[in-house]
This record gives structure tokens, sequence and C-alpha cells, in this order.
């Protein structure tokens, strides 16, 4: 079902969580609501499901009012990040819930309902646990049986808060591929929340970055990380080295490292925070240069090095391939030149001015080392 | 309890205290002189009668007139704390309203006051001049010196146990758990039905059986409010004591000795309909 979420505002108290939402989520799209705690993303799930209500604004599901539809009557599967489980009741039971708890006229039968568990057992691959309950469960399982819980009233629409912040990293991404396929597979459209980056990334065709009651930004994985739209969702989305860099006459410079490769920005002179990833930064050993590696961390296929420049307190984060030739030969303490090839910069006058403009590259620079 | 390695390659257990083998044998003595003791006292005193006599005894019109009566208003004081101690319980959890922590602090009144105290109240306000009974006794509704007037003392001292019971474990309920109950489309009185009160029925039931426990044994709320007539009004308890008075200790010991197996049985078969409930947590 495609929703329509236009000017949601909602206050707890006199704190305000959503600050106006608008966004357009299409049929059978999976989609991410990332953001930090606080961000609004679960108030925002709650009030799709019926869980909360806004103070103002308008949600349409396939062109009908959804506000002025009672919990009871949306037939959304919703996955709390605790489960939620019926303690005293058998995985079966849980299961069945949904069906059981309809009006006379409208429930299956006993056995039908039996056929359909256990084909939802199946689907989420613990058909042999039927007869236990929740507390004989792992976690991985139990957030296998509030899935099929949720899917057994046949939703249209599936919302999952945090589906797998309980879990173990192992399990963690083995759920995360198999939630993937199941959409797939059932392709309902499901809207899930999250605090982890890499999650929102791996899983949704489309990610909606969400910070203190509004939408940062929204967009597929690539378009948001090939272009933030905000320091905020820069910073966001994980490690970025930000510098103070000065503006001469379109130059960007910062001192102690080599930004000839960087484009001329209009712009007038003065300073300006540049966002730089740690991969964006290349190193080359050169004695006379005045940059000093700090530290050196094996990180997996990665090697992290933080270098001291003279003018700066805190350390840039520089990450190199371990195949790299140049990773081996550096040691602790050595000096070397940083080039800085690519970087962002938000400034106030650009953003109004052109956005492309922001993305600031030196592919010369780039291919040559 | 951790378990620590020793040179030699053997595990040991720690405790996390020292002492288990003091603490415990404490524990055991209390318990031995406090409970069983007296308790084998009041068996063996009763056994000096012969099985004949105890028969003769716990099976005279008077003492089975004291059981009926006491077990009929036990009854139905635990059926209105059943009611009243959910609803309270029910209220003081879920709703937040000015004045909910003095009430909570209320709740206790009924453990803390003698039962005397509560007796010569509850006497004074259905009295036929009291504020109760100048309304009720006018309406034909007779409390005092009635086998109402019993329940109501019972009910009086035994309410705190059921919302005492009831209170942590609704507490403990989450409220996710509600709610996805919800969106599977359960409307509120079918939650409570299928989620809520199975959560808390082990609780509950515990509290209804210390409850009545306790209303098996009260004396002192209800003699003042019984008047005691044999046959009519006299409980239990209260037969024992005038037994006890009469120097007719192994009729009283026998007549003890019934209501100590009720309240024996009430507990064993709750504590095994509790074990029930609690299968699916491992803790049964």
């Amino acid at each position: 079902m495609s929703i329509a979420i236009r000017g949601i505002t909602k206050s707890f108290g006199t704190t305000p969580v959503l600050r106006g939402i608008d966004l357009d989520i299409a049929d059978g799209e999976l989609v991410a609501l990332l953001g930090a705690s606080g961000s609004g993303k679960t108030t925002l799930l709650r009030i799709l499901a019926g869980l909360d209500w806004p103070d103002q604004g308008d949600v349409q599901v396939d062109g009908t009012d959804w506000l002025a539809l009672e919990t009871q009557k949306r037939h959304v599967g919703f996955v709390f990040q605790h489960y939620a489980l019926f303690q005293h009741m058998r995985v079966r039971d849980n299961v069945a819930f949904g069906l059981n708890v309809r009006p006379r006229g409208q429930r299956p039968a006993a056995d039908e309902i039996r056929a359909q568990v256990d084909e939802l057992l199946n689907l989420v691959q613990i058909g042999n646990l039927g007869d236990r309950f929740p507390s004989q469960l792992s976690g991985g399982q139990r957030q296998r049986v509030a899935l099929a819980r949720a899917l057994a009233i046949k939703p249209k629409l599936l919302l999952l808060d945090e589906p797998f912040g309980a879990l173990d990293a192992r399990i963690r991404k083995d759920l995360r591929r198999w939630l993937r396929e199941l959409h797939e597979q059932l392709g309902m459209t499901t809207i899930f929340v999250t605090h982890d980056q890499e999650e929102a990334f791996e899983l949704a065709d489309r990610v909606v970055v969400m910070g203190q009651g509004r939408i940062e930004q929204i967009g597929t994985p690539d378009e948001i990380y090939d272009a933030p739209a905000s320091p905020f969702v820069a910073r966001f989305l994980g490690n970025v080295n930000e510098i103070t860099a000065e503006i001469a006459d379109g130059h960007i410079s910062v001192s102690g490292a080599e930004t000839d490769g960087l484009q001329r920005l209009a712009a007038g002179d003065g300073a300006i925070q540049l966002f730089v990833r740690p991969h964006e930064i290349l190193l080359e050993a050169a004695s006379d240069a005045p940059a000093r590696i700090r530290a050196i961390a094996s990180n997996g296929p990665v090697l992290r090095f933080d270098v001291d420049l003279p003018s700066y307190a805190k350390p840039l984060e520089v990450i190199i391939p371990r195949e790299a030739p140049l990773a081996r030969s550096l040691r602790r303490g050595d000096a070397v030149r940083v080039h800085i090839q690519h970087g962002r910069v938000f400034h106030p006058a650009l953003h109004a001015a052109n956005q492309q403009d922001q993305q600031l590259q030196a592919p010369a620079l780039h291919s040559s080392l | 309890m951790s378990h620590s390695v020793k040179h030699d390659g053997s595990i040991v257990a720690r405790h996390v205290l020292p002492g288990f083998g003091l603490t415990m044998g404490a524990t055991l003595l209390y318990l031995a002189v406090l409970i069983l003791l007296p308790l084998a006292a009041l068996l063996l005193k009763s056994a000096e009668v012969g099985p004949e006599r105890f028969w003769q005894i716990v099976t005279s019109p008077r003492a089975l007139a004291s059981f009926q009566i006491t077990l009929g208003a036990a009854a139905l004081a635990t059926a209105f704390n059943a009611l009243y101690g959910l609803l309270m319980a029910w209220i003081l959890v879920r709703y937040d309203f000015p004045g909910r922590r003095i009430v909570d602090a209320l709740i206790d009144i009924p453990f803390a006051l003698p039962t005397a105290v509560a007796g010569i109240a509850l006497t004074a306000l259905y009295a036929k001049n009291g504020w109760f009974g100048a309304v009720l006794e006018p309406a034909g509704i007779k409390v005092v010196y009635t086998i109402i007037g019993v329940a109501i003392a019972m009910a009086f001292t035994s309410a705190p146990f059921v919302i005492r019971t009831v209170q942590p474990v609704l507490e403990d309920i989450q409220p996710d758990v509600e709610e996805s109950a919800r969106t599977l489309g359960a409307y509120p009185f079918t939650v409570f039905r299928k989620v809520v009160f199975p959560a808390i029925l082990p609780a509950y039931l515990t509290g209804n059986a210390l409850g009545f426990a306790r209303c098996l044994g009260e004396f002192g709320a209800i003699i003042f409010i019984a008047g005691n007539l044999p046959m009519k009004t006299e409980i239990t308890a209260l037969l024992i004591f005038i037994r006890l008075e009469e120097f007719d200790y192994p009729a009283s010991a026998s007549l003890a000795v019934v209501v100590l197996a009720a309240a024996f049985v009430t507990l064993l078969l709750t504590n095994l309909l509790q074990a029930w409930h609690l299968r699916y947590n491992g803790r049964a």
C-alpha cells in the first residue's frame, strides 16, 4: 500500500518529538527510518500503527484517511523491539493470536488456523518450535516468532521497530539478509526503524534520515552517502573528519595538507568547515612533511591511521586498504604528506547557490596514487 | 554462586556470602521452634483423645455449624476481595490520580491495625445506631450479629492480600505486549481476557488463597460484630477459644487441627494451580 504523510507534528507534554514530517512511500517499498534516539523515528512508526496519534497532520494510505481508522482496523503488522511476545502462550498460540481474536464470523476454522500457523512457522524457519514457550527460545528465534505473529494477519504494511537491536552482531547480519529476501518474496510495503546506518543502508530501498523530529534527507543509500544534505547527515553516517579550511580567491587550503586537487569554490574569502571521509585522504611518505602518524590500528581489510596535523588538536582519521603498498611501510611517528582528495562543504551561501558545487573532487590526484 | 579452579584443577563452588552453614542452621531452628513445634504440639494434643472422640468433637452440631459459618463467610469475603482487590490493584497501577500514593499507603492499614480495633470500629459503624446501620437496618439489611457481619470483618482484615500480590505483577506487564495485541486486532476486553489476566492469574490465585486462609483464622475483628450466637454466628476460632476457657484442651486442639488442615489444603491447592500456570517460564 502507498502511504502519503503530510505535516505530522507531535509533542509529548512540552517536548516536540515530530516537527512537521512529509513523506511518501510507494507500494512494496522497503524504507528505513534512520536516526539517533530522540529523533522521533519510533513515534512516526507508532503513528502509522495507530499506537500514537499526531497533534496535527494527515496520513493517507491508498487514498483513505488512515488516522480515522482505529488501531485494530488497520491490519498493520508491527514487530516490537523487544518482541512483546505473550509469555503464557506457546509459540503456536502466539502466532495464531491475530486470527483467534477475530469476530466469530471472520475467524477461520480451527484446523485452517493450524495450517496457516504451520505455514508461517516454516516461512520464518522455526517449524519445529511451535510447542515451545517464548522463554525457551533464543533472541533470534523470538524475533522470528514476533515476525510470524505479525505476518499472520496478512498485513499490507509491515512496521518493524529496531528489529535487530537486541541481537548479537552475527545473528543480526543473518536475519538482515533473510528479512531482505522475505520482503522480496512477500512484496509488502515495509518500514523499519533503526539507529544503525549500516543496517539501514544494507536493507532499505530508500533511507529516511531523521534528526530532532525532522526529516534531514530522503534518498537511496547511494544518494545519501554520496551527497549528504547537511552536516548533520554527514556526521550521522559515521566517521568523518571535520577540518577547518580557508578559502582565498576560491581556492581551499588546509594548513599542513595538500589540497591542490580540490575544485575551486565560488565563495567569499574566509574560514569554512570541510567534511572529509577517512578514505578520501591519501598519505605519502615524505621526510620534510609537517604531519606525523600518531597511531596505526589494524582493522580487518583496512588500516586506520591517526595523523597529527600541526595546526589541529584532533588527529585526522585516514584509512588505507591493507594491500596498498604504502600501508605496510608506514610506521608510527613517520612524517607524511597528507593529500585531501575529496571533501564537502556545507556553506550557507553555497547551499542556496548550487548543490552540485558542494561535491569537491580531485580526480587527477586520485588516479596518480 | 561462582566457580573457581583450584591448583589441582578441581572446581570448587564458592558462595557469594560466607557463613551459609550458620545462617541455614539459624533459619531452620527458627522455623522449627516458632512454627513446627507448636503445630506438632497441637497435633499431639488432639491425638490424645483418640480417633473416635476426635470425630465426635469435630462433627458435633455446634462445631459443624461453626465450620459452615466460617467457611461461608470466608467464601463471601474472598469473593468480595477478589473483585475489589483486582479493581484496586488495577487502579493503583494503571491510573495516576492525585493522592494515589496516599491510597496506596492506606491499603496496608488492615495489616497494621490491631484486629480488635477494626472489630470495634466496624461494630460501631454497622450497629443499629451507627452511620451505616442507621441506613441499612430500616432497609431490612441486618449486618451486626449475622453472617454478613462476619464476612465484612473478614473482608476488612484480608483486603490487602489480593492487591499486594497482583500489583507488582501488573506493574511488570510491558505496555508493548498489550499494544501488540491491539495491532493484531484485539479490542480492550479481549486484551484483558487473553493477555493481561492470564499473566496476573498465578499471583491473583495466590492472593485469594492467602486472603481465604487469613479469613479462616480471623478472630479479633469478628467477635465484636458477630454477636457469637452458637449455631448462628459463632465462628470456629471463637469455639476453639471457648473450649480453651473451659479447660477442654483436647476439644479445642481437635477443632484447631481442622482449621489448620483447611488452611493447609487451601495453600497446597493454590501452589499446585500456580505451578501449572507458571509452567511457561521455568519457575514451576
